[in-house]
């Protein structure tokens, strides 16, 4: 595997989608390869700012009685 | 003479969905909040959202994921509504998406230990200046899997895109992405190659 081919699979190694035989490839790519790896700790950080900084809203009570009103009324 | 009450069928699906589909609520109104920008049109949509599903519920295929069937359902009413139409929700009015996010912000719950150095003082509405300033596709793509947790099977069903152009717009989005928050952070004077050589 090259560093072409681990750019390529990059998103899916940080999210889990990879199957076993590219995540075998990748592992070794990276393992050899300091700005493959380098990269992939990036990206893994990225994802984990967004998960820990973007803030979930509740939707408003206004919202939830107007669709829960919705599956209770005859149509 | 018409019968006043519902048959037996109908409060079956009413059951149902209200079990499979009411519990999605708070995503699809995050989602929607993404998409307009808007809490007003985020509402309206998250409504119509729910009245589509409802009387096509019959046409959802039970034990597949309800919650991507609701965001497939909103975004092509997202894309009816304010597309078609040439109508601009997505104008960002960055004070008022921080003002909004300071009234109404829910817990942030998620204490996952994150790196050391000035991301640690990054705001949350410069995350989301950051992640709203990427172009949509990218941005959809990151939403739906790092917010919404969506497989990429169901990420490329949601963006009708093939899950290689997926992974391609994850990766080139999450380094478009690091480079917006390297912006911020040197604004606020953090020399960030310093703090990653740290690391």
């Amino acid at each position: 595997m090259n560093c072409t081919d681990a750019q390529t699979l990059m998103s899916a190694a940080v999210d889990g989608e990879l199957t076993l035989k590219e995540q075998k490839g990748f592992e070794k790519h990276i393992l050899s390869c300091p700005s493959c790896s380098a990269e992939f700790e990036e990206a893994q950080k990225t994802k984990s700012i967004i998960r820990e900084k973007i803030i979930r809203f509740k939707a408003p009570q206004s919202l939830v009685k107007s669709i829960l009103k919705l599956s209770d009324s005859p149509h | 003479m018409q019968k006043n009450t519902l048959s037996e069928k109908e409060k079956l699906k009413q059951k149902e969905f209200q079990e499979e589909a009411v519990e999605h609520i708070n995503a699809l109104y995050n989602y929607a909040l993404h998409l307009t920008m808007n809490p007003d049109d985020a509402h309206d949509l998250v409504q119509e959202t729910y009245l589509k599903a409802y009387k096509f519920f019959d046409s959802f295929e039970k034990g597949t994921n309800c919650k991507a069937w609701l965001f497939k359902i909103l975004k092509n009413n997202y894309i009816n509504k304010f597309r078609k139409n040439a109508r601009e929700p997505g104008k960002v009015d960055y004070d008022l998406i921080k003002d909004f996010y300071h009234s109404i912000k829910d817990s942030q719950s998620d204490s996952e230990d994150l790196n050391a150095g000035y991301f640690r003082s990054l705001m949350h509405d410069e995350v989301y200046q950051a992640l709203s300033s990427l172009p949509e596709e990218f941005k959809e793509v990151i939403q739906l899997c790092d917010i919404e947790g969506f497989t990429y099977e169901e990420i490329a069903n949601m963006v009708e895109s093939p899950i290689g152009t997926v992974r391609s717009r994850l990766y080139r989005g999450r380094k478009l992405l690091r480079n917006r928050l390297n912006d911020f952070a040197k604004k606020h004077g953090y020399n960030t190659e310093d703090d990653e050589a740290r690391q």
